[in-house]
């Protein structure tokens, strides 16, 4: 190994380390999601006449394990879908609230959206 | 609005961000593994010969005969045909039609993915090379001669299929997207492409011939074919051989325009892992922009996204070519255009690496779809159960989140270093001199630690 190979070597090893010392010393979790996921307070999606989530599409983020439970409120009638963990529920007619509420067993991140309008309106992450 | 790439429309699931701790490892130990690679690499060429050695007769004989290739070609025509059917007159829901998992899933990600590993698989089933090969020779029995052709123009090499990679992207992940609604692509929309293509491939063959075109200008011999080059298993001379990995990559990018297939490669799929991460914030202040001009909603969406996907394809090329224009400085370096020309074939494994590491869980989970209730009910509109299959659904659980980071990282690692071997044998071509060599690789290696990195980078942002 000739010395200019072995500076450069050197070099990269240095990045190396402080690439790891950067990335992999922080924190992972994301915590900004836009809707609580406190216990005992279920975040609550809260859509517009225009069929849009008001204050955008929501983020919930859970751990897997845990309990997925959140509400959505639309004023007119609709279908709720939550995909991958392929929940449906139905909103009546002149508006009204449904509850998820069921163990985050999937992990990775899904949509739920109004069906009718094709509108997404949370974005929920299952971490592992 | 809302931003919802093609995925979303056929895999209700997407997978998490790559975690810091995974991309910092993945990023160290890409550094560490070049600089071993460069200095303990070998220094005699090993992957400029084939070494492929012959299997069975018999076996060839089988495999390449009239018969397997008559059959495979009606099998490629067959599937061709249910999937324009089904996207014409099945449901518009993309995740129920068989036209889009198979043209999308199936075909344009299992093809690279199986034939990196056997050889180009797709030459036997396509389709359009079958018709026109059987057209070709129904022309023969009648008029007693074969079909004249015109000469292919040299300088437009695989151009054609460069422009045409991009343009099917185009079509799936940005005409498909666009307007912002979750349906993604309709199938629909993606049977009359499909006729289309299937149009202007067949007058391309008319004029130029079958295999001149699907050497050159077919986009899916062409691209399928690029990666076909990694695999173990080739035929010449009317022989199935069986030949050293990653050898017949060596002599792909000979043919001009092959640089920019293999650029459009990793650009496209960049692009689309970008779109959901790393560029999200960009395209939307774009499509504010262009928007609040007054411009059409849906125009002002499709332009900023051919805009970002063309900015990728530039990218990706003036990294290369910067790595290129490095090389020629060392002493002794061939021309700038021989170099351009010989080195692409180094990017093969990256651009593979970049597909296993973006789509390889679409991959798993919709063949499930592929398999189960879409074989059975190809319109998807619950007319028919032919395989008693047309309940089934995606086992979500068989992959965990864990399995889905290794399996992406490993690729992109993987795919690093097989860029590096490939790039650092043929320096040794270029360069007797085994430090002269040497020398060169620092560019290349420069090259390749930027679009690994770049591809941990898009994996840790992406649907963040």
């Amino acid at each position: 190994m000739n010395t200019r190979t072995a500076l450069i070597g050197a070099a990269l090893v240095v990045v190396a380390v402080v690439l790891f010392i950067v990335l992999g010393g922080g924190d992972d979790s994301n915590s900004d999601s836009s809707a609580t996921t406190d216990a005992g307070k279920v975040p609550t999606v809260v859509v517009n006449q225009q069929g849009e989530p008001v204050g955008g599409i929501a983020d919930l983020t859970y751990k897997k394990g845990d309990r997925i439970h959140f509400k959505v409120k639309v004023p007119f009638e609709e279908e709720v879908h939550l995909h991958g963990y392929d929940v449906a529920k139905e909103i009546p007619k002149g508006g009204g609230t449904v509850t998820y509420d069921l163990p985050a067993e999937i992990e990775g991140v899904f949509e739920a959206e109004l069906e009718g309008q094709k509108e997404q309106i949370v974005e929920l992450k299952v971490e592992p | 609005m809302s931003f919802i790439p093609f995925a979303h429309a056929l895999a209700a699931r997407q997978d998490l961000p790559v975690p810091a701790w995974l991309f910092a490892w993945a990023a160290s130990i890409v550094l560490i593994v070049s600089f071993f690679a460069l200095s303990a690499a070998w220094r005699e060429p090993k992957f400029e010969d084939e070494q492929a050695r012959p299997l069975r007769e018999r076996l060839s004989a089988v495999l390449l005969g009239l018969p397997a290739q008559i059959l495979c070609g009606a099998i490629g025509v067959f599937l061709l045909g249910v999937a324009i059917y089904a996207g014409l007159e099945g449901t518009e829901a993309p995740d129920r039609n068989f036209a889009l998992t198979f043209l999308f899933v199936t075909c344009w990600l299992g093809f690279p993915f199986f034939s990196a590993i056997f050889g180009d698989l797709f030459r036997p089933f396509n389709p359009w090379r079958a018709i026109g090969r059987a057209t070709g020779a129904g022309f023969r029995a009648i008029a007693g001669q074969r079909p004249a052709h015109l000469a292919y123009p040299e300088r437009l090499g695989r151009w054609p299929a460069a422009i045409g990679l991009l343009a099917v992207v185009w079509l799936e992940v940005i005409y498909g997207a666009s307007g912002g609604v979750a349906v993604g692509l309709e199938p629909h929309a993606c049977a009359v492409a499909a006729l289309v293509y299937s149009a202007y491939t067949l007058a391309m063959m008319a004029v130029f011939g079958s295999e001149e075109w699907c050497e050159r200008g077919e986009v899916f011999s062409v691209y399928f074919g690029m990666f076909g080059r990694l695999g173990i298993f080739g035929s010449r001379d009317g022989r199935l051989r069986r030949r050293r990995p990653f050898s017949a990559a060596t002599s792909w990018a000979t043919i001009p325009g092959s640089a920019a297939v293999v650029i459009a490669s990793i650009a496209s799929t960049s692009y689309d892992g970008a779109s959901e991460g790393a560029f999200k914030d960009g395209i939307e202040n774009l499509f504010n922009r262009l928007a609040d001009t007054g411009m059409n909603l849906t125009m002002a969406l499709r332009l900023t996204d051919t805009i970002f996907m063309l900015l990728c394809f530039a990218g990706v090329g003036l990294v290369y070519l910067l790595g290129v224009r490095g090389m020629r400085t060392v002493p002794g370096a061939p021309s700038f255009a021989k170099l351009r020309v010989g080195f692409a074939h180094t990017l093969i494994p990256i651009a593979l690496a970049y597909l296993v590491a973006h789509y390889f869980s679409l991959f798993v989970f919709q063949e499930q779809a592929q398999f189960g209730y879409l074989l059975s009910d190809p319109l998807g509109n619950g007319t028919t159960d032919l395989f008693g299959t047309a309940g089934s659904g995606i086992d979500f659980k068989v992959l965990s989140a864990n399995a889905i980071w290794y399996v992406q990282v490993g690729a992109l690692v993987v795919g690093h270093v097989i860029g590096l071997m490939l790039a650092h044998d043929r320096a040794l071509v270029y360069w007797p001199n085994y430090r002269r060599a040497t020398a060169s690789q620092y560019w290349m290696l420069a090259v390749m630690v930027a679009f690994t990195c770049f591809g941990l980078y898009l994996l840790s942002v992406a649907n963040g």
